[in-house]
C-alpha cells in the first residue's frame, strides 16, 4: 500500500464509523478530528483498536497525542513511522 | 376537622371563551386519565361556562376535601395540584381580614388570597403548585404555577375552548384536541436537551412556564411572570452569615415542607445534598425517619457504600432497591410515558422504579435534594467553566489546563487519553462572550443527532433552538459572568424541565408520591442568590457553604467526598440485555422511523450495526454513538406512545368516588351530586 493507500484507509475507516450521517467523502485529510467533534476521547480508543489490528503494530501510551492522532494526515504520518511502510495490503 | 391533604393530585379542566355551556363529556377521560395522581377519587365542577377537574389521593379518608373549592360567595372556585406551604399564616391574615373559611385545607387560602389579591396572589404564596380559579365575576380563569416549576401545567386551544391540565394525557383524552408531534419542539429537545417555554413537543401544546400566571377571558390571554430568579445583585456577606443564613433557611425549609400530617420519608443518595437534607429532617421530626435509596448492579454508578454509612449515622428505617440493566431497558418506555417528551438518558427510569418503593411501603411524601447543585455551585459544568475561562486569561499556559485533571480525575484515570481530553475541553474556550459558553460543548456534541435527521425533518425546521433559548433568558442575562450565565441556562432550563419534571414530578407521580425540594424553597434562593458564586464555589471546591454547615453533622467520609453525578447506564442497558435489545430492534424498524419521519431509517441502521458490532467486539459505546442512539430510541418510543394505534381512553369505573358540583341556574345555588 502506498501513503495514499494509508491515508484511503484511514479516511474510509473514519467515515464509516464516526461520520455516518455526514455529507459522504467531506473529510479533509487535515480536518482536525477532535475540533471538528469527529472523535471524542472514547472515538480515539476505537479507533486506537482499529489501527492496531490492522497496522499489526501496538500504539505505546506515550504516542497518544493529538500530534499523532489528531488528524488523517497526522495519523498517515504516524503509522508510516511506526511500519517503516511495512503495511499489509 | 383537618382537611388538609397532600399534594398528589392532578388537575384539568377547560372554559368556553364564547361564554356558551362547555360540553360535559370530556372532563370524565380527563381526569381519568391523570389517575396515577390522584387515584382516590375526583371531583368536577361545572359552573356557567367552565369545568374544573381534580383527580386527588386523600391522606385522611373524610367527607370533605373534595375539590374545586370556593369562596364565601361561590363565585369564585379553584382546583389546585400542589402545597402551599405557609397557608397556616395566610389563613391568619385573610381570617383578620374578614374572609370565612369552610375547610382547614391550603386549598381554600388560594380562593381567598386570590379574592384578595387578585393576580398577584402567587406572590404570597410560598409552595409547589399548578392551580386554575375560574372567576364568574368576570368570566375569567386564571392559571398560575409555582416559582420553580416544581408543579405543571399545560394547555391548548380547541375553537372556543381552552383546556389546561397537569398533564398532557389529560389533554389528549378531551378527544378535543387531536395531539400532533412538533418538529420544532423535538427538535430543541434535540439541541438542548429541554424545551424553551412554552413549547412542548406537542405542536398544538403550550406548557405554562415557571413563576407565570395566565389569564384568560373572552377579551383574550394574557401571560405575566410574578417571580424572577435574583441575578446579579450580589453582597459581600462574610463566611459566617452565608454559613448561618443558609442554616437558618434550609432548617425553615424543612419545617414548613414537614408541615404535612403524614409519615414524611427522605431520598437518600449518599451524596452531600440529600445527607444533608436527611439530617436536618431527622432533627426537625421525633417520628422515626424513613430513607429510600437506589443501588446499581453496576458498580460504576452505586453509592450503596455511602447511603449505608449515613443511615447506620442517623439510624434512620431504610429501604433500597437494587437495579439492573434489565429494569432500566425494560421500564424506559414507561418513563417516557410519564415524562411525555423524548429524554436523552434513562436516568429517570431508576427514579420511577424508587417511588414505586416508596409508594409500596406506604410513604407518600418524601424529602428530597434537588436545586443545590444549581444554586450553590455544585455541578461539574460550573467548575469546567471556571477552568475553561481561567485558560483563555492565559491562552498559552501550559500549566492552566491541567487543572482539567483535578476536575475530572475520572476522565483522566486512563492517563493515555489525557491530551484528548484536554483538547476536548478546551475547545473554544476562547470564546468567553459566548452567551452559551459554558454550555457550549454540550451544545455542540448534541447537534450530531442532527446530522441523523431526515431530508424532510431538516427543510421543516425553521427555527433555531439556541435563539429561542437566548430570547427567553432573564434581563441582564448576557452582562452576566461566564459561571453565572452558565448556573442561569442550568436553573430557567434544565432544573424544571427535566431534573424536576422527567426525572421528579413525572416519575414520583407516575407512582402517587410528591417530592418536596428543600432546596427550592424561594427564600432560601433569594439568599443564596446575594452570595457571590466565589464565595459557593472558592478554586474548584463545590458547594462550600454547605459543607461547612455539614461539619458535625455528617461523617466526614460523605463531607470529603467529591461531587458524584447521578447516572444510570444508557445505552448499555439495551445493548447488554434481551429484553434491552428487542425494544431497541422494535424502534428501530424502518418502518416506524418512516412513519414518524424524524430520522433517517438508512443512517439510523447503519449507525445501529456499527454500534452494535462495536459493543460485542470491546463492550463500549462511545459518547457520541450513545447519545445519538439514546435519541433516536426515546424519539421513536415517543412518538409510538402518544401517537402511535390510539388505546382507547380511560373511563371511569364503577369503584371510583366521584363528586359533582353543578352550578345552580337560580340565585347561583349548587346541587350536590354524589355519584358510584
Amino acid at each position: 500500500m502506498g501513503s495514499d493507500g494509508i491515508r484511503g484507509k484511514i479516511r474510509d475507516y473514519i467515515q464509516d464509523r464516526f461520520m455516518i450521517g455526514k455529507p459522504l467523502n467531506s473529510l479533509k485529510d487535515n480536518d482536525q478530528l477532535l475540533e471538528k467533534g469527529i472523535l471524542d476521547s472514547t472515538g480515539v480508543l476505537e479507533l486506537v483498536g482499529f489501527i492496531e489490528e490492522y497496522f499489526a503494530f501496538s500504539v505505546e501510551d506515550a504516542e497518544l497525542l493529538p500530534d499523532n492522532l489528531g488528524s488523517v494526515e497526522n495519523i498517515a504520518v504516524y503509522i508510516e513511522r511506526k511500519t517503516g511502510q511495512r503495511v499489509p495490503g | 376537622m383537618d382537611l388538609r391533604s397532600i399534594g398528589v393530585c392532578g388537575i384539568a379542566g377547560y372554559v368556553a371563551l364564547d361564554g356558551s355551556v362547555p360540553p360535559r363529556e370530556p372532563i370524565e377521560p380527563m381526569l381519568a386519565s391523570l389517575r396515577h395522581r390522584g387515584p382516590d377519587g375526583f371531583g368536577i365542577y361545572r359552573g356557567d361556562s367552565c369545568v374544573l377537574g381534580h383527580a386527588r389521593l386523600s391522606i385522611i379518608d373524610l367527607e370533605g376535601g373534595w375539590q374545586p373549592i370556593f369562596n364565601e360567595n361561590r363565585d369564585v372556585a379553584v382546583t389546585f395540584n400542589g402545597e402551599i406551604y405557609n397557608y397556616v399564616e395566610l389563613r391568619r391574615e385573610l381570617e383578620a381580614i374578614g374572609h370565612r373559611f369552610y375547610t382547614n385545607s391550603d386549598t381554600e387560602v388560594i380562593v381567598h388570597a386570590y379574592e384578595e389579591w387578585g393576580k398577584r396572589c402567587p406572590e404570597r404564596f410560598n409552595g409547589q403548585f399548578g392551580f386554575a380559579i375560574y372567576d364568574h365575576r368576570d368570566k375569567t380563569l386564571f392559571l398560575c404555577r409555582d416559582r420553580l416549576g416544581v408543579r405543571p401545567v399545560y394547555y391548548t386551544r380547541a375553537g372556543n375552548t381552552f383546556l389546561f391540565a397537569s398533564e398532557v394525557k389529560a389533554l389528549k383524552a378531551s378527544g378535543l384536541v387531536p395531539l400532533e408531534p412538533s418538529v420544532e419542539g423535538i427538535h430543541q429537545i434535540f439541541s438542548l436537551w429541554t424545551n424553551v417555554y412554552p413549547r412542548t413537543p406537542f405542536a398544538n401544546v403550550s406548557e405554562l412556564p415557571p413563576a407565570h400566571i395566565m389569564v384568560v377571558s373572552p377579551r383574550g390571554t394574557e401571560t405575566e411572570k410574578y417571580w424572577s430568579l435574583p441575578i446579579g445583585r450580589k453582597e459581600t456577606l462574610s463566611p459566617g452569615e452565608c454559613i448561618e443564613g443558609l442554616k437558618e433557611h434550609i432548617d425553615r425549609s424543612i419545617r414548613l415542607r414537614l408541615r404535612a400530617d403524614v409519615p414524611v420519608g427522605a431520598y437518600l443518595s449518599g451524596g452531600l445534598d440529600s445527607s444533608l437534607t436527611t439530617a436536618f429532617t431527622r432533627r426537625c421530626t421525633s417520628t422515626p425517619l424513613k430513607t429510600f435509596s437506589l443501588e446499581f448492579e453496576d458498580p460504576r454508578f452505586d453509592e450503596s457504600e455511602y447511603q449505608g454509612e449515613m443511615v447506620r449515622f442517623l439510624g434512620t428505617e431504610h429501604s433500597s432497591i437494587r437495579v439492573t440493566a434489565e429494569d432500566i431497558a425494560g421500564h424506559f418506555p414507561d418513563a417516557i410515558r410519564a415524562a411525555e417528551r423524548p429524554l436523552l438518558r434513562t436516568a429517570p427510569v431508576p427514579m420511577l422504579l424508587l417511588s414505586r418503593l416508596v409508594r409500596s411501603e406506604g410513604y407518600k411524601v418524601v424529602i428530597t435534594g434537588e436545586g443545590a447543585d444549581e444554586f450553590l455551585l455544585g455541578y461539574d459544568i460550573f467548575k469546567e467553566t471556571k477552568v475553561r475561562e481561567y485558560c483563555s486569561r492565559q491562552p498559552e499556559s501550559r500549566l492552566r489546563p491541567l487543572l482539567l485533571r483535578r476536575l475530572y480525575p475520572y476522565l483522566f484515570t486512563d492517563g493515555r487519553m489525557a491530551k484528548f481530553q484536554e483538547t476536548f475541553f478546551l475547545k473554544g474556550f476562547k470564546e468567553t462572550a459566548d452567551p452559551f459558553y459554558g454550555h457550549r460543548l454540550r451544545f455542540e456534541q448534541t447537534k450530531r443527532i442532527h446530522d441523523f435527521y431526515s431530508p424532510e425533518a431538516m427543510f421543516r425546521i425553521r427555527e433555531d433552538p439556541e435563539s429561542a433559548l437566548l430570547r427567553s433568558m432573564p434581563p441582564g442575562f448576557s452582562d452576566l459572568s461566564p459561571i453565572e450565565r452558565t448556573q442561569v441556562v442550568e436553573i430557567e432550563t434544565l432544573l424544571s424541565s427535566y431534573l424536576l419534571s422527567s426525572q421528579g414530578d413525572r416519575v414520583a407521580m407516575a407512582n402517587s408520591v410528591e417530592g418536596r425540594f428543600v432546596f427550592l424553597d424561594h427564600e432560601l434562593i433569594e439568599f443564596v442568590s446575594r452570595i457571590e458564586p466565589n464565595r459557593k464555589m472558592p478554586g474548584l471546591h463545590e458547594k462550600r457553604i454547605l459543607k461547612e454547615i455539614g461539619r458535625g453533622m455528617l461523617p466526614s467520609r460523605i463531607l470529603e467526598r467529591k461531587k458524584f453525578p447521578y447516572r444510570a447506564p444508557d445505552m448499555e442497558s439495551f445493548l447488554s440485555t434481551a429484553r434491552g435489545r428487542r425494544i431497541l430492534e422494535e424502534a428501530l424498524d424502518p418502518v416506524g422511523l418512516e412513519t414518524f419521519g424524524l430520522f433517517d431509517a438508512v443512517k439510523v441502521q447503519l449507525l445501529a450495526s456499527k454500534v452494535v458490532s462495536e459493543a460485542q467486539r470491546n463492550g463500549r459505546v462511545t459518547t457520541s454513538d450513545n447519545l445519538v442512539l439514546m435519541s433516536v430510541l426515546s424519539g421513536q418510543l415517543f412518538h409510538k406512545l402518544f401517537f402511535g394505534p390510539s388505546v382507547p381512553a380511560e373511563r371511569f369505573n364503577g369503584r371510583d368516588r366521584v363528586h359533582h358540583i353543578v352550578k345552580g341556574s337560580e340565585k347561583g345555588e349548587y346541587e350536590w351530586v354524589r355519584t358510584a
